[in-house]
C-alpha cells in the first residue's frame, strides 16, 4: 500500500453503505459476519 | 512466480457457489512449494446476458456451462498484476472479452494479453448495479468491486483484505502467518504486498 490514511478513508467509507452484506476477498472465505465492523475493524489496524 | 497457463488447466479447486443474485464464487489453490495457496475467482452477471470474471480460474467444463448460462463472459478484470495466471488462456477462449485491471498493473497484465481499459473501465461493464474502481492509497495497484443486488450490496476487494482461514500445507500456512493473510480474521496483509 502507497498511503495508509488514504486507504483507511476508504475502508471506513465503504463501512458506510448500510444494506453491506459480504465482502468477497481473493484470498479466503468470503466474510459474510458483520463486514462493515470487520472494515471498521481494519480501519482501526491501519490508524495505529 | 507461479507460471502464466498457456493451456486450459483446472487446477485444484472448490465448488462454484451462487452467493447471491447472478453472483457466482469459486476457490482454488495455487500450487506452492510444500503447499497450496488459496484463490477465489468470482462472476458477476452483467446486463444484457454478459458477466464479468473477476480473478479469472479456469474451470472444467460443466462449471463453464454453468457460468456462460449466467452470461458470456464480457470483461476479464484483473484486480493486480499478480492475478494474471489464467488470464491468457481465458482471453484465448474468449477473445472478444475485454480485459481491465488498475493503471499500475496495466505494464505487467499486457504481457499476457491486451489492456483494453485501466481508471475508466466503467463503459465496458456498461451495468448500473455494478461499480469497479482503482482502490485509493494502492499507489493504482488495485481495484475493488461494488455490487448491488436487491438483497443487499456485495464488495470485493482483492489483496488489501485477506482472509485465509485454512492454508494447505506448511509453506501456505507459513507465507499465510508471515504476510498477515488473515488466518484468524480478515487482515489487511503485510504493508507493500499490493505493490
Amino acid at each position: 500500500m502507497k498511503d495508509k490514511k488514504v486507504l483507511a478513508a476508504q475502508l471506513r467509507a465503504w463501512a458506510t453503505i448500510p444494506d453491506l452484506k459480504r465482502i468477497i476477498v481473493s484470498h479466503g472465505d468470503p466474510i459474510v459476519d458483520d463486514p462493515r465492523g470487520v472494515l471498521v475493524g481494519l480501519v482501526d489496524k491501519l490508524d495505529k | 512466480m507461479t507460471k502464466i497457463l498457456d493451456r486450459w488447466t483446472i487446477l485444484p479447486r472448490g465448488t462454484l457457489q451462487e452467493i447471491d443474485d447472478r453472483i457466482l464464487t469459486v476457490d482454488g489453490d495455487i500450487p506452492m512449494p510444500l503447499g497450496n495457496f488459496p484463490r477465489r475467482m468470482t462472476v458477476i452477471g452483467l446486463s444484457g446476458g454478459r458477466t464479468a470474471i473477476w480473478s479469472a480460474i479456469a474451470q472444467p467444463e460443466p462449471e463453464m456451462a454453468r457460468i456462460e448460462a449466467l452470461g458470456m463472459p464480457a470483461v476479464l478484470i484483473v484486480p493486480n498484476f499478480h492475478h494474471r495466471l489464467d488470464l491468457k488462456i481465458w482471453k484465448q477462449r474468449y477473445p472478444d472479452a475485454k480485459v481491465v485491471t488498475p493503471p499500475a498493473a496495466r505494464e505487467k497484465v499486457s504481457e499476457v494479453a491486451p489492456v483494453d481499459a485501466t481508471d475508466a473501465p466503467a463503459p465496458l461493464l456498461n451495468d448500473a448495479e455494478v461499480e469497479l474502481m482503482t482502490v485509493p492509497g494502492t499507489g493504482e495497484t488495485e481495484y475493488a468491486m461494488i455490487v448491488r443486488r436487491r438483497g443487499g450490496v456485495t464488495l470485493l476487494t482483492n489483496d488489501i483484505i485477506g482472509h485465509v482461514r485454512h492454508p494447505h500445507g506448511l509453506g501456505a500456512k507459513v507465507m499465510s502467518h508471515l504476510m498477515r493473510w488473515g488466518t484468524s480474521k480478515p487482515e489487511i496483509p503485510c504493508p507493500g504486498i499490493t505493490t
